[in-house]
């Protein structure tokens, strides 16, 4: 071997070993070094038999935007099928008005013209409308509120007792117990009446004093 | 580190669903997706389910993906995600006022990443996940408390305590 000249480092070539002594920097250096293992040979066969077995996860919000398209689309359907259902015509619930064109042909009256010609065509009847006006009246049942009513107890009154006094019937019209005698060409000194007022009778006991006052029937018996 | 470059008409191929692809990927980036998932839990069978779930996962929802030449980082996301749920019942936080003071913090030795693997896996759970989550996989402070359900001073309060703790494995291991 020959004998080669040799050189001597730089000064702070220990001090730069001993900075890449210190623990961090190594410990920088040796995690990127660190040693890989070798899983087990079968290790792929069992992740190809989990994924034939589980199905790929569909994220959340791919199944709420599914689920929302499937519900609009159900709600336009039904808003479709509801629109098509209040256009048919109920016949029974449909009160139809018609212009009735009346067969009568009313003459024009007969107006002259300045040209000397007269118009005698018949009125024309009006043009009719060619669809008929049709009112759809929907009888809707409304429960009517039920207004809770106390029981009231009217008083019944016997109103067969209460007479009118005024009033002149058939068996208000009792006889009169006077009695008058009148005579012609007799003396006057000699003429008597009869009467039998202050007579206490049975009858009249028993009628309605108010009966007794309305009697306003005289008889008079002429005696000759 | 364990570049992987994947091909542009490759990662079309996989959002078409192509079987093929998938298995072509799946080949280039098992290692990547169960070393994370293996190195988080420390435990093979979990790491399995992780790396399994992911690769599902990911052909599922691969169309979703905006950037596809983001693939790698979302399949890296999607394993931490997978092994955080997976090991949520063994993540648990050490209060620190309560753990003695552990190492100092000088620190003269040699390490590599064989080294510092065996030193990870021998953490606390918790303070594994943040390190995992922060030093290694490069998440801020506050994705990885997201991640975690913890706070962002915890997972900070974290980091410090799993570096401390390697230090000290690491000297461990060397001395061994």
């Amino acid at each position: 071997m020959k004998s080669l000249p040799s050189h001597s480092p730089k000064s702070e070539s220990w001090e730069k070993i001993l900075q890449q002594q210190d623990f961090e920097s190594q410990l920088n250096k040796a995690s990127d070094d660190l040693p890989l293992f070798e899983p087990k040979t079968n290790a792929w066969e069992a992740i190809t038999a989990q994924l034939e077995t589980e199905k790929p996860i569909i994220p959340i919000w791919q199944k709420l935007a599914a689920a929302m398209v499937l519900a609009l689309a159900i709600a336009c359907a039904w808003l479709l099928l509801g629109q098509k259902h209040t256009t048919t015509l109920d016949t029974d619930l449909v009160t139809e008005i018609k212009n009735v064109s009346i067969p009568l042909e009313v003459e024009k009256p007969i107006i002259e013209k300045k040209g000397g010609t007269v118009d005698t065509a018949p009125h024309a009847p009006p043009a009719k409308d060619p669809t008929p006006v049709q009112i759809n009246l929907g009888i809707a049942e409304v429960d009517a509120p039920s207004i809770a009513l106390p029981d009231i107890e009217i008083p019944r009154q016997d109103f067969g007792k209460i007479s009118n006094p005024n009033q002149v019937t058939a068996s208000t019209q009792i006889k009169s117990r006077h009695e008058v005698d009148i005579s012609w060409g007799l003396d006057r000194s000699k003429l008597k009446f009869k009467t039998n007022f202050g007579k206490p009778s049975p009858d009249l006991e028993a009628v309605p004093k108010s009966h007794t006052a309305s009697s306003k029937t005289i008889q008079i018996r002429f005696k000759n | 580190m364990n570049q992987i470059q994947l091909d542009s008409e490759l990662i079309e191929r996989v959002i078409a669903q192509d079987r093929k692809a998938q298995f072509q990927l799946f080949e280039q980036t098992k290692r990547m997706v169960y070393s994370l998932a293996f190195r988080m839990l420390d435990d093979e069978d979990l790491a399995h389910d992780v790396l399994q779930d992911t690769y599902v996962q990911v052909f599922q929802q691969i169309r979703n993906l905006k950037h596809p030449e983001a693939l790698l980082s979302w399949m890296r996301t999607i394993a931490a995600r997978n092994a955080i749920r997976k090991g949520k019942k063994q993540f648990q936080f050490e209060k620190l006022d309560q753990v003695a003071e552990v190492g100092e913090d000088q620190f003269e030795a040699w390490f590599d990443g064989e080294l510092l693997d065996q030193a990870i896996r021998s953490l606390p759970a918790g303070a594994r996940a943040v390190f995992m989550l922060v030093a290694v996989e490069g998440h801020p402070h506050q994705e990885a408390a997201k991640l975690l359900g913890v706070s962002e001073s915890t997972s900070k309060s974290q980091l410090s305590y799993a570096k401390k703790l390697l230090k000290t494995r690491i000297k461990t291991l060397l001395q061994a």
